[in-house]
């Protein structure tokens, strides 16, 4: 349900984005969700259909990209692909890996137009 | 004209900055600050209930309750006359950097040592969400299984300490302590466990002794920067 809380949070940071810029309508937004965070990609897009209702995102697309997990092992340094959040490094057992991709939660890029300035 | 606009924001940055600003504040009170998770039913409030039983008047308690609905909670917790403060989040699931930052406000901070935030029963999105405390601990419930760390993990990791609760229930259950340690020590190896039980008092005194650590550390950092 937290999904709804991170749309939203989606949906202001680029309507106060959209709005400096003078960009009256947004096309498109490009999401990253990294595989180990705990969203759902489609209860994320529902709740993106029901946050962008009577905003400048109006019908506005969702891309959605996920980000494989990858982390290094802080022992051995070996580079592998965990599956879940436990960071056993499958070399040499140690505990604890630094994660280097899978917890991405970011707004990368929207698409705008109408710009004041076009006289749109 | 279109435009394309590279943004590269994080969704989480407006509430782990909203979370900094609290924390910054409880700091310059001198408070220390508890997030309580659990799910539903796991002995929040029983906990909060013995624990200001205990440390009460010694340690000057505040409390921000979350829940859905109800100011239930609040209720059990106002014969101990200490400021509370009931946050309905009307269907949200979990507390936020915000909602805090508003209910501080109500609190007395300058007389207070110790603030409980008990956040809603949800094993999962809170643990997404930093509110400005000190440590959260997470509690998980003999009733509730043994299989819960690596099935939740999220809260097992972030959390400071982990209180197994109910251990009075222990006999009755297929409980699998050791198998929590095991979990727990690929999940989060820094993670301290506690068994406890409200009802019969076992494993108290090393909550109670946890917390006086926190609050003292704190009290003397704030003292180190008025001295200084």
């Amino acid at each position: 349900m937290h999904e709804l809380s991170l749309a939203e949070q989606a949906v202001r940071l680029v309507s106060e984005d959209a709005e400096k810029r003078g960009i009256r309508k947004v096309k498109g937004v490009k999401i990253v969700i990294g595989q180990l965070t705990a969203v759902v990609p489609e209860a994320f897009r529902l709740a993106f259909q029901c946050a962008v209702k009577d905003t400048v995102l109006a019908g506005a697309t969702l891309v959605l990209e996920i980000k494989a997990a990858e982390a290094v092992c802080s022992s051995c340094g070996e580079k592998f692909q965990p599956q879940d959040w436990i960071l056993v490094c499958p070399r040499c057992s140690t505990v604890g890996a630094h994660l280097l991709a899978g917890n991405e939660l970011e707004i990368v890029s929207y698409e705008g137009e109408g710009r004041d300035e076009d006289g749109l | 004209m279109d435009y394309k606009v590279i943004l590269a924001r994080d969704l989480r940055e407006t509430n782990l900055k909203q979370a900094e600003e609290n924390l910054g504040i409880f700091n310059k009170a001198g408070v220390t600050v508890i997030n309580l998770i659990s799910s539903p039913g796991a002995g929040k409030t029983s906990l909060l209930e013995v624990t200001l039983q205990k440390l009460l008047p010694e340690i000057n308690i505040g409390i921000i309750e979350g829940d859905l609905a109800t100011a239930y909670d609040a209720d059990r917790l106002a014969p101990y006359k200490i400021p509370l403060v009931q946050i309905n989040t009307a269907g949200a699931c979990h507390l936020d950097a915000a909602m805090i930052r508003r209910a501080m406000e109500e609190l007395p901070l300058e007389d207070l040592d110790l603030v409980f935030i008990e956040n809603v029963g949800n094993l999962v999105c809170p643990a997404e969400f930093d509110l400005g405390e000190d440590a959260k601990v997470a509690l998980l419930s003999v009733a509730e299984g043994s299989d819960k760390p690596l099935k939740y993990p999220f809260i097992f990791q972030k959390a400071r300490l982990l209180l197994i609760t109910k251990t009075d229930l222990l006999p009755y259950t297929n409980f699998d302590l050791p198998s929590v340690h095991r979990q727990v020590r690929q999940l989060n190896p820094s993670l301290e466990i506690l068994p406890l039980s409200a009802l019969t008092g076992e494993g108290l005194e090393g909550w109670y002794a946890w917390l006086k650590g926190l609050v003292h550390q704190k009290k003397a950092a704030r003292k180190g920067c008025a001295t200084a």
